[in-house]
């Protein structure tokens, strides 16, 4: 699956999930810190799994800046550390202010 | 997608429900562990509205699945507005 990023100044990348983690639960905890319009949670086509990374779509820069923030390492779920980073955009490679 | 629908109804900032809970380690009764962060980083900005027990409001909001809210009902959904 071509989980292609929209927008990278509105979505951000979160790493290291645990393949049981469900789209729900990933709603449930980013909806806490910033509203989320879209997310991108892409399952490998044979194993029928989780690959361990999803997209979230916030509706501004601003939201996307400050989740990023304030949740890289910050949860843990069934004991992995959830990483959160801005999505860059597959070719183009923007650096952090 | 009618899913997705019902997720936006359902999950909303301030509760988590025991499931999530459950996987994150955290009990009733406990802050979510952002919630310390905010006091470095400020408020979301996507919720101008929010309140966090024991961050900008009563301890008292604490309450099972509860641990702050969204003041006003309605308005404060998706959109951003200044």
């Amino acid at each position: 699956m071509n989980a292609a990023v929209n927008n990278p100044e509105t979505t951000i990348y979160v790493g290291n999930i645990d393949p049981r983690v469900t789209k729900s639960q990933i709603y449930e905890l980013f909806v806490q810190v910033s509203p989320i319009s879209e997310i991108r949670y892409p399952k490998d086509k044979v194993l029928q799994m989780h690959q361990g990374y999803a997209f979230v779509e916030c509706c501004t820069p601003e939201d996307a800046q400050y989740v990023i923030k304030l949740m890289n390492n910050t949860v843990s779920l069934y004991d992995r550390v959830l990483k959160v980073r801005r999505a860059n955009a597959q070719s183009t490679n923007i650096s952090n202010p | 997608e009618a899913r997705w629908m019902k997720l936006v109804r359902e999950k909303k900032p301030g509760k988590i429900s025991a499931d999530l809970r459950k996987i994150m380690n955290m009990g009733e009764g406990k802050l979510p562990p952002w919630c310390m962060k905010m006091k470095s980083l400020g408020m979301p900005p996507g919720y101008p509205t929010l309140k966090i027990a024991g961050l900008n409001c009563g301890i008292e909001l604490i309450k099972g699945d509860m641990y702050g809210t969204l003041s006003s009902g309605k308005d404060s959904k998706d959109k951003i507005k200044y």
